[in-house]
């Protein structure tokens, strides 16, 4: 990718003489005949021009990028829910290991992960988890508190001392 | 870089399209997506405020009570009761933070408040410097 430009115009620099030459090599015969060009053209350009086939490259990029685009919105973990906004939350990339994330869907479900769990269940998956396992809470903005407080006490019972709300950063600071 | 898209190599001039700006357009798109999608997520780390101990000694009577935010079913801002405004909610936090040795606000909500309201007013308090913030396993009285 040094010099495009050159492997771009090589070839036809090589070719344009051609077309030069070409028509008066026609006018003398009468009929139009076919110029060999192919046949011409390797004696008097450089010996070969070492030129890559991108088609696949585009095309695998291209593919990559349209998965890309379209598995993002999916790959969120846990299930979907309409997060609420904050201006002042923190990134939370910085966790070493990968967290465990409870949902609370707007109509109060629980979620481990994408699991539906009822709150014993959970409370009990809770409490075999090794401590130190980073958790990020997931509710909907709509979701009543009481859920939210169900939640945080499973927390509390299993002995956890903190989780993450995760939240949508504000756009504006606001 | 180029390819042919014509086969008329017998016609003189071939038509060829520079795909690099493209490919180096798509490359830089896919590496952002690849890099931005982990980084989407914000989080408010919460603590949550452990069992009380059977045996824990109650706390000396002339201690100064924990500071517990909560907020009404009107959205108003409460602290350990009292109905604050919301722009006097940090610094009433603060005043009431500075008689403590733990520097811990304790939350509530009743159970009908919307979550997202919840933590508008957590977001508040965070974004005023207050970052001990406890949840509370059980409702307030």
């Amino acid at each position: 990718m040094s010099s495009p430009e050159s492997i771009l115009w090589a070839p036809r620099r090589a070719v344009l003489p051609q077309v030069v030459v070409a028509p008066a090599s026609r006018s003398g015969s009468g009929a139009p005949k076919p110029v060999h060009v192919e046949d011409d053209a390797p004696k008097r350009r450089a010996p070969l021009k070492p030129e890559i086939n991108v088609t696949p490259l585009v095309d695998v990029v291209l593919v990559l990028l349209i998965i890309f685009m379209v598995v993002t919105p999916q790959m969120e973990a846990g299930v979907s829910v309409k997060l609420p906004q904050a201006a002042h939350a923190e990134s939370g990339a910085h966790e070493a290991k990968s967290p465990i994330t409870l949902s609370v869907t707007a109509q109060g479900r629980l979620f481990l992960e994408k699991d539906p769990m009822e709150l014993e269940a959970l409370t009990a998956k809770l409490k075999a988890m090794e401590p130190g396992t980073p958790l990020v809470v997931k509710a909907d903005e709509g979701a009543p508190y009481g859920k939210v407080r169900t939640l945080v006490r499973a927390l509390r019972d299993a002995g956890l001392s903190g989780a993450s709300l995760q939240v949508l950063e504000r756009k504006g600071g606001g | 870089m180029a390819f042919d898209v014509g086969g008329g190599s017998q016609r003189g001039v071939r038509p060829s399209m520079n795909v690099t700006p493209l490919v180096d357009v798509v490359l830089v798109l896919l590496i952002i997506f690849m890099v931005m999608t982990p980084m989407l997520t914000r989080q408010l780390p919460m603590q949550v405020t452990p069992k009380a101990e059977e045996d824990q000694a109650p706390p000396p009577a002339d201690a100064p009570p924990p500071v517990v935010l909560s907020i009404g079913v009107d959205g108003q801002a409460r602290i350990n009761g009292e109905v604050v405004e919301a722009g006097q909610v940090v610094a009433r936090l603060q005043r009431a933070l500075n008689a403590r040795p733990d520097k811990v606000v304790f939350f509530d909500a009743p159970d009908e408040v919307p979550y997202g309201k919840a933590i508008a007013l957590l977001d508040t308090v965070k974004g005023g410097g207050i970052e001990g913030l406890s949840l509370l396993g059980e409702p307030l009285d």
